[in-house]
């Protein structure tokens, strides 16, 4: 990857250059419904944020939004500062943002294999090694179809990563996984981490599975961002207990 | 035996593979090409040939745009038209030999698929209504007696001054080649990946880096191209006509129902699809047309209810079935 040269903006205009994503006050409205309500947030590179909040929060418009499947109705996308907010899923998939999906949409009639070629290739290792690194090695020529729930994951991941992605948005990849499968996927991300320097946003429920690979959380409740910091003081925060335990 | 042999082989067996899709790729494109050649041997009426070369490469231009985008073009026949007046122009206006004049009309079919690019951001029934709508227009335009000084308006287009039964059917023999390239190629290229993810999961293909809006618009353009050479061919051909005659609708119609009835997705199946069901149209059909548009209603209704795959779709079944019995007993 070339060297990110500091950004040239005026102090408190960009966010620093340290900050890959930057989402700033946005909000979205489906109809007379506020999913999103002024959310901000930030991800400096190589720092995975644990995104969480209960059903209906609105933790999988966040990533829509990021990655460019909705446009926000206001407020802004940054990434490495530059504005990219409505920009279509495949310029941002080149530009390096890619996300997984809670129900996972692979190609159902396409192999493993061709699930991957059919990607615009952006990352530095093959489609074996990507494959091989998500679990998948031996079954390249599986149609997805034919994959159980939790291989059909991994592909989702997998077809993410083809793209090369420095921002990943997973999005509840541990739902209905046992707890051997989420151990092998935490170590999974905590690999892309170390050894690809890459930047997430991780959405999940499981808190055991966000402590193996968050290094701070951002709490969302109606739309609304309740607390960010880290999980522990998450955890033993007023607010955020309420709307765990009480809510 | 030395060790690696397993490896070796299973390498082997692959080159195998690859060597045996290249063989059935290149043998989809000569087979019907050599067939076509070969036809002028046991059936002298060109003009019969070159129509079922004409509907065959119509054929293969509904399986580029439907088999692999899944629009459904009813209006298909305007980029038919638009060839057929693209090459009457460029004789009797440009003063082109008819070779350059069919590949025109190809290009003047192109530029109205430009135009039209904006259609594909429709689905379903509401495209199939706009194409046919757009191609009633074009159709108007074209038959328009003010437009006389261009195409001579609802009076007709004569082309008899470079009229040769040879030379067209010769020409149709070529771009027939070209049309079963066009979609050997399509298939195995990543473009046909591509359109396949897109039919599959317009959002995961977006997310996989792909412009599903480019994508498309190849398939269109190309489908197009094929429908614009299979009228400047057909113009050539037939030498006069009128605009009814190469904007009527029972052309997209029929081209949709062959490529169905042979199976889309396939490269044989419209072939054979416009072979077999052109030679029933001109035994029966001719004489009696309304009966033959009934029986090809009847047989849209059929494959759409219980062949969505097409007459390809049953021989594959059939093998497999085999197949599997064939491994069962052994
Ligand atoms: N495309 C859409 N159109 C209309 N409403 C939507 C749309 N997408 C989400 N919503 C609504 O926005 C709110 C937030 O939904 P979202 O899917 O982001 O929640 P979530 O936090 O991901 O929930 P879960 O934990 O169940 O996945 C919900 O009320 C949802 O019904
Ligand atoms: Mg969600």
């Amino acid at each position: 990857m070339p060297a990110e040269s500091a950004s040239a903006a005026p102090i408190g205009e960009a966010p620093p250059a340290s900050a890959l994503l930057a989402v700033a006050a946005v909000t979205k409205l489906f109809g007379p419904l506020r999913a999103l309500d002024e959310v901000s947030l930030r991800v400096d590179r190589g720092e995975v944020l644990g995104l969480v909040g209960p059903n209906g929060s609105g933790k999988t418009t966040v990533i829509n939004v990021i990655s460019g499947l909705l446009a926000p109705t206001s407020g802004r996308v940054l990434l490495e500062g530059q504005d990219v907010s409505g920009k279509a899923p495949f310029r941002l998939a080149r530009r390096g943002i890619n996300r997984t999906f809670q129900i996972p949409k692979p190609f159902p009639a396409l192999t493993a294999r061709e699930n991957l070629a059919v990607a615009f290739h952006g990352s530095r290792l093959t489609d074996a090694e990507i494959l091989e690194l998500v679990g998948l090695g031996g079954r390249e020529e599986r149609l997805a179809s034919e994959l159980t729930a939790s291989d059909q994951k991994r592909l989702d991941l997998a077809r993410a990563l083809v793209t090369g992605p420095r921002l990943l948005l997973v999005d509840e990849l541990g739902a209905g996984l046992s707890k051997t499968e989420l151990d092998e996927l935490a170590g999974i991300l905590r690999r892309l981490v170390a050894e690809l320097g890459m930047t997430m946003v991780v959405v999940e429920h499981l808190m055991g599975f966000l402590e193996q690979v968050a290094d701070s959380v951002t709490v969302l409740n109606a739309g609304a961002v309740i607390f960010s910091g880290g999980l522990s003081e998450a955890l033993s925060d007023p607010a955020v207990v309420k709307v765990f335990i009480g809510g | 035996m030395p060790e690696g042999v397993a490896g070796a082989s299973g390498q082997r067996a692959t080159r195998a593979q690859t060597w045996r899709r290249r063989g059935a790729d290149v043998a989809a494109v000569l087979v019907p090409t050599v067939l076509f050649a070969l036809a002028r041997t046991v059936d002298s009426n060109l003009l019969l040939l070159v129509t079922i070369m004409v509907y065959v490469v119509l054929a293969q231009g509904v399986n580029v745009i439907y088999g692999f985008t899944g629009y459904l073009p009813f209006g298909y026949v305007g980029f038919f038209g638009a060839g057929a007046y693209g090459t009457y122009i460029a004789v009797a206006h440009l003063g082109a030999g008819a070779v350059e004049a069919t590949v025109l009309g190809g290009v003047c079919a192109v530029l109205v698929a430009i135009v039209l690019i904006p259609l594909l951001r429709l689905r379903g029934a509401y495209f199939a209504i706009a194409s046919l709508a757009a191609a009633l227009a074009l159709s108007s335009l074209v038959s328009n007696p003010s437009l006389q000084s261009v195409t001579n308006g609802p009076y007709g287009a004569d082309l008899s001054q470079v009229f040769s039964s040879g030379g067209s059917y010769w020409t149709a023999v070529v771009i027939v080649a070209f049309a079963m390239l066009v979609v050997v190629v399509l298939r195995r290229s990543r473009l046909g990946l591509q359109l396949r993810a897109v039919r599959a999961d317009q959002v995961s293909a977006s997310y996989a880096g792909v412009n599903v809006v480019a994508a498309r618009t190849g398939a269109w353009l190309l489908s197009a191209l094929l429908a614009g050479l299979a009228g400047g061919v057909y113009a050539w051909a037939i030498s006069t006509f009128y605009p009814t005659a190469v904007f009527d609708t029972t052309i997209s119609l029929f081209a949709i129902v062959f490529a169905l009835f042979g199976g889309v997705g396939t490269v044989l199946g419209p072939v054979v699809g416009a072979v077999v069901l052109y030679y029933v149209y001109n035994a029966i059909g001719v004489n009696d047309p309304q009966y033959f548009q009934l029986i090809f209603g009847v047989v849209i209704v059929v494959i759409a209810l219980f062949l969505p795959g097409g007459l390809a779709a049953v021989l594959l079944g059939a093998r497999r079935r085999l197949a599997t019995r064939g491994a069962d007993a052994g």
